[in-house]
């Protein structure tokens, strides 16, 4: 009965009606399309993170996190990458031996931190080959070569074809120095990599080092690359090396991205606070009006005993049929563009995205779900009730005598 | 690496010695002042010169090894080091030219200057950084102190010497006891932090006679938080005021040779 009359309130000022309900179903398309852009934003960068960088899972030294110590390594290193490889859980490995070097050209040198790595695996684990930015990445078998950070090369005046001099304390104590020639260079948007990297063949590293068959780190995906799986993952491998082997998921290792991917829900909230509050406005607006043009028939409607309560419900039951359609039609709406995101997606920018030392599609395709349609949809309804309330509680405050005397 | 070694201070005992590698010492009458102790252990003959062989031994927790050294000084602002043992290190050579270290690697045959940056970083992976070896302040510049106790105050007939730094001194260290013996030989060097920790001890023992002069053959640093490690230096042998081209010697394309 209550809504059957809302809703034939509703039509007596159509035009209104519907212009303000054209606001609400903008604002609900509008939001649906930007949390949708969004939430592909963020899966797809935390998909790359965790692909490309921190893997699901990481292993170590138990002391090598802390204090970073060239001493704390991973010994038999070929076996675990072997064992690794017959595991059917284990999507890609890389294997990662990291020294604090002196790097130096012909005239200059700095401080850099040398990566040592298998190529084959790091080029499939992190798509290294990608960002490199001139020559080419290093040979799958050892070969003396090195890849530098472009700025690092930049800063010790050095050019693809030169050799470089790499001079460490190794682990013996002794001075580790050798030649290597610069095959390339790479631009990953890292710092760390670009001003401060590069990267030696694992077996060039460990000669160097004195540190035979050694890592210092294990970068692991799970085989059907889902992120939920890393616990599941950490649990397994922890299970498979055994106590002396420190076993951590991406958020652990990385609690900082996995707290700014976090984000993501906080993002969308904003986004719903501030285009459907505003939305919500122009609902506020017209059930003042509504409230202002009917004040004679309240009055009289009053007079004839209906109850403030039932005034109150009356009014916000106009605004809650009105939100209910105008969501539907939002929905609908919204649902065509999402699609259009997800499946076609917009260039954030042309070419790819190199941030973190990872590189992603500067497409972004939308990402949907359940949760953020039901979100978006009573956020919708809830603001526009809401807007409603307050000329809702003036109306059952009016004085039945005075109000009928309005013209 | 360069975690061994973070502190930056002057080093002044490992300069006077690994490096310059001088030592005279004074016949004095009396009672010295505490200029005079301080000489004793700060004072490079001034302008001298100084060709040695001497042993380095460095024992870490992770490995122990000892490594035959050449060192040529003059001054206290040029000096060169090379390496003559072990084989896999033979010929790599430092170069010291005011603040500045150059290293050379035979093996690549390259000269490489280390940058500010790896200063603090451990030199031959030894407990000394390479600013132990070139900050080569006087002690007397930088601290200000007191002679606390004399020989007739302690049995082992001691002066013990404690210096504060200066309120701009660029050191790293709270304070600084100095032991001379009464015969103005060092016997040790204690550094503490500002919260009054000790972190390094350096110790000379063996005092002999190298070309006329007295001095410690034996240094060792004891670096106070890992008490299984130190780095020794024993002299074998030691000229005093060679003749020494300058210029030409402590150059880079010496460096090479």
């Amino acid at each position: 009965m209550l809504f059957s009359l809302a809703w034939r309130n509703l039509w007596r000022q159509k035009r209104r009606s519907l212009v303000t309900g054209l606001a609400l179903v903008l604002g609900v398309m509008l939001s649906m399309a930007v949390i949708c852009f969004q939430d592909g934003f963020y899966t797809e960068m935390g998909r790359v993170l965790i692909e490309q960088r921190l893997g699901h899972v990481q292993v170590h030294h138990p002391d090598y996190p802390g204090r970073r110590a060239m001493h704390d390594t991973l010994e038999g290193a070929d076996e675990l990458v072997d064992r690794l490889g017959n595991d059917d859980s284990v999507g890609d490995v890389t294997v990662r031996l990291k020294g604090q070097m002196l790097v130096g050209g012909e005239s200059k040198s700095d401080g850099a931190e040398l990566q040592g790595v298998l190529p084959p695996l790091e080029d499939a684990f992190s798509n290294v080959s990608a960002m490199v930015s001139s020559g080419r990445f290093l040979s799958d078998a050892p070969a003396r070569e090195v890849v530098l950070g472009d700025r690092l090369a930049e800063a010790i005046e050095v050019e693809l074809g030169d050799s470089v001099v790499v001079l460490t304390q190794a682990a013996d104590g002794s001075m580790g120095n050798d030649l290597y020639e610069v095959v390339g260079m790479v631009s990953t948007g890292s710092l760390a990599i670009d001003r401060y990297g590069g990267y030696l063949h694992l077996q060039d590293l460990q000669e160097l080092l004195v540190l035979p068959d050694q890592v210092h780190e294990l970068t692991i995906t799970g085989a059907s690359g889902k992120s939920d799986q890393a616990d599941a993952l950490a649990g397994h491998l922890q299970e498979t090396f055994g106590d002396g082997h420190l076993v951590r998921t991406w958020e652990q290792v990385d609690p900082q991205i996995a707290q700014m991917l976090g984000m993501q829900s906080v993002a969308a909230g904003i986004v719903l606070f501030f285009i459907l509050g505003g939305a919500a406005f122009v609902v506020l607006n017209t059930m003042m009006m509504v409230v202002y043009e009917r004040t004679r028939e309240l009055g009289v409607l009053m007079a004839l005993g209906m109850r403030p309560r039932r005034v109150v419900a009356m009014i916000t039951s106009e605004a809650l049929v009105m939100s209910f359609a105008a969501v539907a039609v939002g929905l609908l709406c919204g649902g065509l563009i999402d699609w259009y995101l997800v499946v076609q997606g917009v260039d954030l920018l042309q070419g790819d995205l190199e941030f973190a030392g990872v590189r992603m599609s500067g497409r972004i395709h939308g990402s949907v779900s359940m949760a953020s349609i039901v979100q978006t949809a009573s956020a919708g309804v809830i603001f526009s009730v809401l807007a409603a309330l307050w000329p809702a509680w003036r109306a059952s405050r009016l004085q039945p005598v005075e109000a009928m005397r309005q013209d | 690496m360069w975690e061994q070694i973070k502190a930056r201070a002057p080093w002044v005992l490992a300069v006077l010695l690994v490096v310059a590698g001088l030592w005279t010492s004074p016949t004095l009458a009396a009672d010295p002042t505490m200029e005079e102790l301080l000489n004793a252990t700060d004072d490079i003959a001034r302008g001298a010169s100084s060709h040695a062989t001497l042993e380095m031994s460095v024992k870490t927790a992770r490995y122990a090894r000892t490594m035959k050294l050449e060192a040529w000084s003059k001054g206290e602002d040029k000096s060169l080091i090379r390496i003559l043992e072990p084989a896999k290190d033979a010929g790599m050579s430092t170069l010291m030219v005011d603040d500045n270290i150059w290293n050379y690697l035979p093996k690549v045959d390259r000269t490489m200057k280390v940058p500010g940056a790896m200063m603090s970083g451990s030199w031959m992976g030894s407990h000394f950084s390479n600013d132990d070896l070139v900050k080569a302040n006087r002690l007397a510049d930088e601290f200000t102190g007191e002679i606390t106790s004399k020989p007739d105050d302690n049995p082992e007939k001691h002066y013990l010497v404690t210096l504060v730094p200066k309120p701009d001194a660029p050191v790293v260290w709270g304070k600084v006891l100095v032991r001379v013996s009464a015969d103005l030989m060092p016997v040790d060097v204690r550094y503490f932090d500002e919260d009054g920790a000790l972190k390094r001890t350096m110790k000379f023992e063996q005092y002999r006679d190298f070309d006329g002069r007295k001095m410690p053959a034996q240094m060792t640093l004891l670096p106070a938080d890992k008490p299984e490690e130190f780095t020794r230096i024993t002299y074998v042998e030691m000229k005093f005021d060679i003749e020494l081209d300058d210029k030409k010697f402590f150059s880079l394309q010496q460096l090479k040779r």
